[in-house]
């Protein structure tokens, strides 16, 4: 099956394959599969360039992702907009860190205090 | 108040009561004994009363049954389950009463599990169609409960009750063990895609074959079960538990479940816990090992005293995923490759946080 360039992709294309990255993800992260995880990871590092290089607009259509039932989508969605909505992103990523459902209330977790030490500097 | 035969599921066919997972059940789920602290006790005397004779009519309830599930909980409280078990099969409760056999059928009808096979006492019917009825109310809430239960003993596939092919809402062919209790707020819970949290995650009974496939399992458990001790779903964890224990191949990871449950210590105890190791829990360093000592920080500091504790295992293991996989927060970095050339003290800072977000250390 011929792949689709990413450049090609509508942003809501984008988006729905950065949830499927992040399900996927989510399993990785399971199963203690770093390899998988960090290819998983390029992937979605691909996409959120491509969303920021057609400007905010394209950028925003991930906050759909916010309400996404899986955590690790809900978590990577936040902290890929945090930097063009930070009251909303910030909301998702604290309830996550209360959820008490890991790694990703951990991962959460860091992110706030990362955010807060000044480590993490969003755009 | 008696426990079916395996057939349905319960482990023994002799079984009464059900001596388990740190508690007793009666039939079809119902939890006759609480936890303070490490102590099981009997639930308050007229609450134990009403149940036996829902089921056994009221002479059944003497002292004698009561004591029964007195020592039974002491039993368990030192640890000693089959000693508990002992004394619920001396409870003397082998009949139902007549009205029990009714009630019986109408629960296990309406909860969609198999019925107590046990005799009946002689004796009248004195309750009617509608007396029956307004219990099936009191019952509902022993669903989920029940249907784990039902699974933890000989596993049936033909026998294990199904939503009807055809049934509204998609249910049609899925298990029904009773998902109608959410155990929390939580909407992340199911083990394969953060799903919505509201009934235990399916342990399968052969081992998966792959490394992921049983760290999903066993994470899975270990966060339904922290979902639920927050939403004091505590009849559906003992049930949950009976299950776990059921079950061969995750047996040995039952330890670490259990450990990740613990709330968080402080550093002193967390530190002082290293010398005396136990199922469940391994020693981490807070400052990461092997980068350490790749960067030539003295061994005195990478082994020292102060650099290690004792955690659960799986938040050892979630710590470790953390920092060898790359995360936005460290410009798209690992924590771990972040680190790389800063001092102990930096990296001393980050381990330390890590253990406090990954709800090990108290802040």
């Amino acid at each position: 099956m011929k792949r689709i360039k990413l450049e090609d992709m509508s942003a809501d294309q984008l988006v729905d394959r950065f949830a499927e990255i992040g399900i996927a993800q989510y399993q990785a992260l399971l199963g203690g599969e770093t390899r998988e995880f960090n290819q998983l990871f390029t992937q979605m590092r691909a996409l959120d360039s491509e969303l920021r290089a057609r400007g905010r607009e394209a950028r925003l259509v991930l906050l759909r992702l916010y309400e996404h039932p899986n955590i690790q989508v809900r978590l990577q969605a936040a902290k890929c907009t945090i930097g063009i909505a930070p009251v909303a992103a910030r909301k998702v990523i604290d309830a996550v860190s209360e959820s008490d459902w890991f790694p990703q209330a951990g991962d959460a977790g860091m992110t706030l205090w990362s955010l807060d030490e000044g480590i993490f500097k969003p755009d | 108040m008696l426990l079916s035969p395996a057939r349905r599921g319960w482990p023994r066919p002799r079984a009464r009561w059900l001596a388990r997972a740190g508690g007793v059940f009666m039939w079809p789920g119902i939890s006759l004994t609480d936890r303070r602290g490490a102590a099981c006790v009997p639930i308050a005397a007229d609450v134990a009363r009403f149940w036996i004779s829902r089921l056994h009519g009221p002479e059944a309830v003497d002292s004698a049954v009561l004591r029964c599930l007195g020592i039974a909980a002491q039993k368990l409280s030192d640890g000693d389950e089959a000693g508990a078990q002992k004394a619920l099969d001396a409870s003397g409760l082998t009949r139902l009463s007549s009205d029990g056999v009714a009630l019986m059928r109408a629960v296990a009808s309406s909860l969609g599990i198999g019925p107590l096979d046990l005799p009946s006492a002689d004796g009248p019917r004195l309750w009617r169609a509608e007396d029956i009825q307004a219990h099936l109310p009191l019952f509902k809430d022993y669903a989920p409960a029940a249907g784990l239960l039902a699974k933890a003993g000989d596993w049936d596939e033909s026998k294990h009750p199904r939503w009807p092919a055809g049934s509204s809402d998609h249910q049609g062919g899925r298990f029904n063990h009773g998902e109608g209790a959410p155990v929390s707020e939580g909407r992340s819970v199911s083990s394969d895609n953060g799903g919505n949290g509201e009934s235990p995650p399916e342990i399968p009974k052969e081992r998966p074959p792959t490394r992921l496939g049983r760290r999903a399992v066993v994470r899975g458990a270990a966060n339904w079960l922290a979902k639920a001790t927050r939403g004091r779903a505590f009849a559906l964890i003992k049930a949950f538990a009976l299950v776990l224990e059921a079950i061969p191949w995750i047996r040995d990871e039952i330890a670490n479940i259990w450990s990740s449950l613990e709330g968080p210590k402080s550093l002193e105890e967390l530190q002082r816990a290293v010398n005396e190791p136990k199922d469940g829990y391994q020693v981490h360093h807070i400052v990461e090992q092997t980068p350490a000592r790749d960067e030539k920080f003295p061994e005195e500091l990478i082994e020292g005293a102060d650099n290690k504790v004792l955690i659960p295992t799986l938040k050892h293991r979630d710590i470790g995923g953390w920092y060898s996989t790359p995360n936005i927060n460290f410009g798209w970095l690992s924590p771990r490759d972040y680190l790389r050339g800063k001092d102990w003290d930096k990296r001393r800072k980050v381990g330390i946080e890590a253990l406090i977000r990954f709800g090990v250390l108290t802040p």
